[in-house]
Parts: C-alpha cells; sequence; structure tokens
C-alpha cells in the first residue's frame, strides 16, 4: 500500500464511475421520471443542477487523478524520478510510443469531448436527446476504456481479444451500477421533502431496479469471465493475496446484491400509486439509506480494485517460472 | 439451461487453454535456457508470454568476464525480443531480459547457455 499508484488508481476509477453513473442515471433514470412530476414541483431543477455539479467535479477529479497515474506509471516504466520524467521527454515516449499512452490519450480526447457536449446541452433547454445520446456514449467510452490500461491486456490470441472485451463491458456496467447510487441518494433526499415528486421518485425507484437488475447480470458474466482467465484455479483464489483481495470484492458485492434484492422484493413493492404519504415517506427513506450504504460498498470495491491493478493475479503468481520475477 | 452449460463449457475450455497470464514472462529462448550449443549463435531470441512494449524492454548478453557481447538494441516485435551477437568463442554466456509488458508492468529475468567449442 506504499505504491502512491494505488491512490491515484482509486481516486480516478472512483471519478470516472461516478462521472460516468451520474450521466447515465440523469439520461435514463432521471429525465424520464421528471416528466411525471406535479406542475410546480421544484426538485427536478435542483436535482438537474446537482448532478452537473457531479458531473463537473467527477470529470474534473478524473483529469487529474489519470494525470497522476500516468506520471507514476511513466516513473515505473523508466525507472526514473519525477523530475527526469519530464526533463527527459519519458512522458512523450510513454504517451506516443506503449499501449498504456494511446490508452490515455484516447481517454483524454473523450473527456474532453464529453465536457464539450455536457456544456452545450446544458445551456440548451429543450429537446437534446442527440446530445443525451452522444454523451452517453462518450460516459461509457470514458469507463470503458479503464480496462486497456490493466491487466486484461497483452495476452496473445483468444484471450488477447476476449479478455479486454469482457473488461470494458464490465467497467460500463460497474459505472451503470455503483455510479448511479449516489445519484439516486441525492433524488431520493431532494423528493423526500417535496409531495409534488412522490410519483417521480417512484418510477425512478423501479426504473433503476430495473437496471439494476441487467448490470448485476452482466457484472457476473464478465467478472466471470477476468477471474477464469487471472485467478481461474482454487488455489490461485484462496493462496495468493491477489486471489484473496478478489474474494473479498466478490463478497462485497453479492452484500450489495442483497441488499438490491431486499429494496426490488420487499421495499419498492410497498411504494403504491394510492398508498398513504406516511408509509411512502418510510420507505423513500429506508431506500436513500440502503442506497448510501450499497455505494459505501461500491466505493470499498474500488480501492480493492485499485490494489488488485498493482497486484501481480494470482495465476501467474503460482506459475511464475523461476530465474525471473515481477519487478514492479 | 443447456445452453448456459455450453456457455461455462466454452468459458472454461477458452480460460484452460490459454498460455498467457498477465504479465509478460518467458515462454522460450534460442539457444534454450541452459543448453549447450556446439557453435556460437549469431543472435538470441526471446519469446514472451505476453505482447511487449519496444520502448521499455531490453536485452543483455555478456560473456563469463562480464563483458557485453550482444550487439545492442534488441529488435522487439509482438511478444518476441531478438538481439544480435558478436562473433564469441566457446564458454558461458549470461543473457539479462527487463521486459515491459503492455499491461505496463515490469518483469525481469536471467539465463544462460554454453557454446562448447572443444
Amino acid at each position: 500500500m506504499d505504491d502512491p499508484l494505488v491512490y491515484a488508481r482509486a481516486v480516478h476509477f472512483a471519478a470516472t464511475i461516478v462521472t460516468t453513473g451520474a450521466i447515465f442515471f440523469s439520461v435514463f433514470i432521471a429525465e424520464p421520471a421528471f416528466s411525471k412530476t406535479e406542475a410546480g414541483a421544484r426538485s427536478p431543477a435542483i436535482l438537474r443542477a446537482l448532478f452537473a455539479w457531479v458531473v463537473g467535479i467527477g470529470l474534473a477529479l478524473a483529469v487529474i487523478s489519470g494525470f497522476a497515474w500516468f506520471v507514476f506509471v511513466a516513473q515505473s516504466m523508466s525507472d526514473s524520478g519525477f523530475a527526469e520524467v519530464f526533463s527527459e521527454g519519458v512522458v512523450w515516449t510513454v504517451l506516443l510510443q506503449t499501449g498504456f499512452g494511446h490508452d490515455w490519450l484516447a481517454r483524454l480526447v473523450l473527456a474532453g469531448l464529453l465536457a464539450a457536449v455536457l456544456a452545450v446541452s446544458f445551456q440548451r433547454r429543450g429537446r437534446r436527446s442527440l446530445s443525451d445520446a452522444v454523451a452517453v456514449v462518450l460516459a461509457g467510452g470514458l469507463a470503458g476504456t479503464l480496462a486497456l490500461a490493466g491487466h486484461a491486456v497483452g495476452a496473445l490470441g483468444f484471450e488477447g481479444f476476449v479478455h479486454p472485451a469482457a473488461d470494458f463491458v464490465h467497467l460500463v456496467a460497474a459505472a451503470a451500477w455503483v455510479g448511479m447510487l449516489l445519484p439516486l441518494a441525492l433524488l431520493l433526499t431532494a423528493v423526500a421533502r417535496e409531495e409534488a415528486s412522490t410519483v417521480a421518485a417512484h418510477a425512478a425507484i423501479w426504473r433503476f431496479s430495473n437496471v439494476g437488475l441487467v448490470t448485476v447480470a452482466v457484472l457476473l458474466v464478465t467478472g466471470l469471465i477476468n477471474t477464469l482467465y487471472l485467478a481461474g484455479s482454487i488455489a490461485a483464489l484462496t493462496e495468493t493475496d491477489y486471489g484473496r483481495l478478489l474474494l473479498l470484492k466478490v463478497a462485497l458485492f453479492l452484500i450489495m446484491v442483497a441488499i438490491a434484492a431486499v429494496n426490488r422484493q420487499v421495499l419498492s413493492p410497498r411504494l403504491l400509486p394510492d398508498g398513504s404519504a406516511a408509509e411512502s415517506r418510510k420507505v423513500l427513506s429506508r431506500l436513500r439509506r440502503n442506497a448510501t450504504i450499497e455505494a459505501g460498498l461500491g466505493a470499498l470495491i474500488i480501492v480493492i480494485v485499485a490494489v488488485l491493478g498493482v497486484t501481480p493475479p494470482g495465476l501467474h503468481q503460482q506459475t511464475m517460472p523461476d530465474m525471473q520475477h515481477h519487478s514492479h | 439451461m443447456q445452453a448456459r452449460i455450453i456457455v461455462l463449457s466454452l468459458l472454461l475450455a477458452a480460460a484452460g487453454t490459454s498460455a498467457a497470464r498477465a504479465h509478460a514472462f518467458l515462454d522460450h529462448a534460442s539457444p534454450l535456457v541452459g543448453s549447450t550449443v556446439a557453435t556460437a549463435p549469431h543472435e538470441v531470441a526471446l519469446t514472451f508470454t505476453q505482447s511487449l512494449e519496444a520502448a521499455f524492454s531490453s536485452v543483455q548478453v555478456t560473456d563469463a568476464k562480464g563483458a557485453r557481447v550482444d550487439l545492442g538494441k534488441a529488435q522487439i516485435s509482438g511478444n518476441t525480443m531478438r538481439v544480435g551477437i558478436k562473433a564469441a568463442g566457446p564458454g558461458r554466456y549470461q543473457v539479462h531480459w527487463h521486459a515491459l509488458s503492455v499491461d505496463t508492468h515490469k518483469t525481469e529475468g536471467n539465463f544462460s547457455f554454453t557454446v562448447g567449442g572443444q
């Protein structure tokens, strides 16, 4: 944990996931739900402004932490200090001549385009379906391309294609689920204070629940593929640091799924269109508390992912031949 | 149910057949690791388990006295790295390689081979 790269990775993963998740939430959950608010409801305007702040801060943090990640990797690749990385042109070599550098260039372009599209669509009221679609694609790309900076790349043959593809989809799904929890908690907080938004809150809950169901299924399948490639044996899972961290991550994920199942099976069905306002407030408050707990568990998972990226994967730690070692 | 079993078996098969794992390790070399060859090779060729970054991967070959006998910059393409060798006599040679995988992680290792002369 003395590796500063771990911290840069943790902040970058969290910032990217929150940015992408807030954009997904705004387009797929919040705006369709806002159309159900009664006239005079104030929460849609408040939430739109809040989501814009979340995305803006998230994007800024992603760029800053992405820069730090890049510098740490350039130092490690060239075995040089912080100053030499700049004075001796290592940054350009890494940026222009390595796969990691190309991925980082592509992601910087994605982040720039995303900022431009959001700035334009935020100014323009009315129909914004085209800019929404472009923002969703760019945001998904920003999360997914994190796959190309990790253990998923480098393999030869069939694995060389399937593993990065699975990891790309895994990251987009993770951003869709974990990244939407914070905006969901914000939405539930805002509508709790406003009777005119209750119907919209119910709509948002059910939409989120359905999206969550799909993303959990996608996370399971793509996570299984990643695991088979990186820690695909019982020994690799139980006897290596990588495997044990991965098992801890899976356990946290399962707790999140259990909470989501309670939300969907027990709490959400109690939100009846003709139910009492008191009952609705109680359920919405519990859902908000659960979303906050799930977001906390998601943050823990992101920290584990940050560490996993600098830990030698279980399978190869076991099969590592003599006379060679991992020198990261 | 059957479809699920087929998908799972395909995944397991895919995982089982892939020799390559994260991080680049030496898969095989020419001359072979630890081998004795009759005549001095013109080059040392290394094949790794993953694709390499050419800008940050290198190999050095030294003779028993520690003097470099390689011709300098290695040619790197995909997962292979090759370097030319100066005309060399019998003796034991040490190969030290330094590999940066495209997944940004470094590995390094040593091996030796012997050129028999007599």
